[in-house]
């Protein structure tokens, strides 16, 4: 009786442990799952600038990108016009290469090509602008050199003590 | 038998144990942080300020983030704000879609509100809990996680329009030993001055304890050269009165008249010219000269209608007045 015992813990101890191992894998499956998120797009990064105390020149942020990716969004040229007086167009480029993506041509072009017919100009724009989503790195002060970590898409820019 | 019986007791135990222990590092169970009581103690206690319980990225934890999102009065709240925000920040109506600011965008509902009018918009907040419960939610915009009082951070005048829902009220407390909280009021609104574009408006929804908070975020606010003024809506109930500070950037100059609803009962004190004209709701009113008659004979039809006029005021459902109002009923009713 007694070696039955013990063979029979092992079997319900393996049992108990492999059950628990799945139910942590399937959760751990659906969070991944459930990280394929957005956040953190050119668009905000154009204009985020470093604010650490005595900064004079914290713009733009370089990126350090671990994950891009991309996700569609509708195409509206309308807000593509309205935001292209904002954006600081070499930022945008710098940005856009760093994530991966060089279609952006490197000088500013000027408005006119906004309104043209053609509409890959904006096409390219939009896709920059809206659809490549940094999910995982590093926005990193071009001063300082101190680094704002993005997780989930989200930048962690709380500063510490003293760099307010 | 029994030793068998005992082994298999002995056998359930560790694998309870390690069940809980696998779920709690999962996070997945919500019933496991229930276990701190002290701290819902408190939350009993003091539910209706929790800028007096703890810092915002604590108070907001995993598990009150969870419960905030998933209040269904808070998320109707929520929506109702943001709309009124929305309205009150009168964007030009040719359907381009701005970029906007929600500041203390928490889980996002307020952002919704912003993406469901078609505007793109960033959104920032302290606690990472709550912006992970956001990021769940799939919102369309982007999340900051950043402290308001430490300055925005964003560029000169990009930003179309702010708003933001009961998030201001936690700048009035000093949380940490090096907070100041003038000086935080100060860099927000300082650097939320810069980013606005010309012309835009930014509309926060408060929940000031006392006057003296009311006139300290104003007085920072006109410091950083703001103008605009505080709307109230419903002034005259306690439950539904909510209060909006909407400044201006600029030389835009229409008045805030223009953009109030019809339906909607709000005064607003008014400081364009650089002054705080603040006044508190509870003035001394004069005592009401009690009729002896009067009360000897019961409520008359002029004091029903007297009280139902007061509860329309509140913004509550009455009935219209009409011939049969307060008429004399048959003596069995």
């Amino acid at each position: 009786p007694k070696t039955l015992g013990r063979i029979n813990i092992l079997y319900v101890f393996f049992f108990t442990w492999f059950g628990c191992s799945s139910l942590h894998l399937l959760d751990l499956a659906r969070e991944e799952r459930e990280r394929e998120e957005r956040e953190m797009r050119l668009i905000t990064h154009n204009m985020l600038s470093c604010n650490i105390k005595g900064v004079t020149n914290g713009f733009p942020l370089k990126i350090e990108s671990v994950k891009v990716i991309e996700k569609e969004v509708d195409f509206n040229p309308d807000f593509l016009r309205h935001m292209f007086a904002k954006i600081e167009w070499k930022a945008l480029v710098e940005g856009a290469r760093s994530m991966g993506y060089a279609e952006l041509p490197e000088d500013s072009p000027d408005a006119s090509v906004l309104e043209s017919v053609d509409e890959t100009f904006l096409r390219k724009l939009h896709h920059a602008l809206l659809e490549l989503h940094l999910e995982e790195g590093a926005l990193v002060c071009p001063e300082t050199g101190r680094k704002f970590p993005v997780n989930k898409g989200i930048p962690n820019m709380l500063l510490h003590e003293d760099e307010v | 038998e029994i030793q068998r019986r005992s082994f298999l007791v002995l056998l359930l135990l560790p694998s309870a144990a390690f069940l809980s222990l696998s779920l709690s590092l999962t996070n997945s169970v919500p019933v496991l942080q229930s276990f701190r009581i002290g701290t819902a103690l408190k939350r009993f206690i003091m539910s209706s300020r929790p800028e007096l319980l703890a810092p915002p990225e604590i108070f907001y934890d995993e598990s009150e983030a969870r419960k905030y999102t998933s209040s269904s009065r808070i998320v109707q709240i929520q929506a109702e704000l943001s709309e009124r925000a929305l309205e009150l920040l009168a964007l030009p109506e040719d359907g381009v879609p701005r970029f906007l600011l929600d500041i203390g965008c928490g889980s996002g509902l307020s952002g919704e509100t912003i993406s469901e009018n078609g505007h793109q918009w960033i959104g920032l907040d302290i606690s990472a809990s709550m912006l992970n419960v956001a990021v769940e939610r799939e919102v369309e915009g982007d999340l900051l996680l950043s402290d308001m009082g430490q300055g925005l951070g964003l560029r000169a005048g990009v930003i179309d329009g702010a708003i933001s829902i009961s998030a201001v009220q936690w700048l009035c407390n000093a949380d940490k030993s090096s907070h100041e909280p003038r000086l935080r009021l100060k860099a927000f609104f300082g650097s939320l001055y810069r980013c606005l574009s010309r012309g835009a408006r930014a509309v926060f929804q408060v929940y000031p304890e006392n006057l003296a908070q009311r006139e300290l975020i104003l007085k920072q606010a006109l410091q950083a050269g703001f103008g605009g003024g505080l709307v109230v809506d419903y002034p005259h109930s306690t439950k539904k009165k909510k209060e909006f500070l909407v400044l201006t950037c600029g030389s835009v100059p229409t008045s805030i008249e223009d953009s109030c609803s019809e339906d909607d009962d709000s005064e607003d004190d008014d400081s364009e010219d650089g002054k705080i004209g603040v006044s508190d709701r509870n003035r001394p009113r004069k005592r009401q000269r009690t009729n002896e008659k009067r009360k000897g004979k019961g409520k008359g039809r002029e004091w029903v209608l007297k009280k139902k006029e007061q509860s329309r005021r509140k913004g509550n459902d009455v009935p219209h007045d009409s011939k049969y109002t307060a008429r004399k009923r048959k003596s069995r009713f």
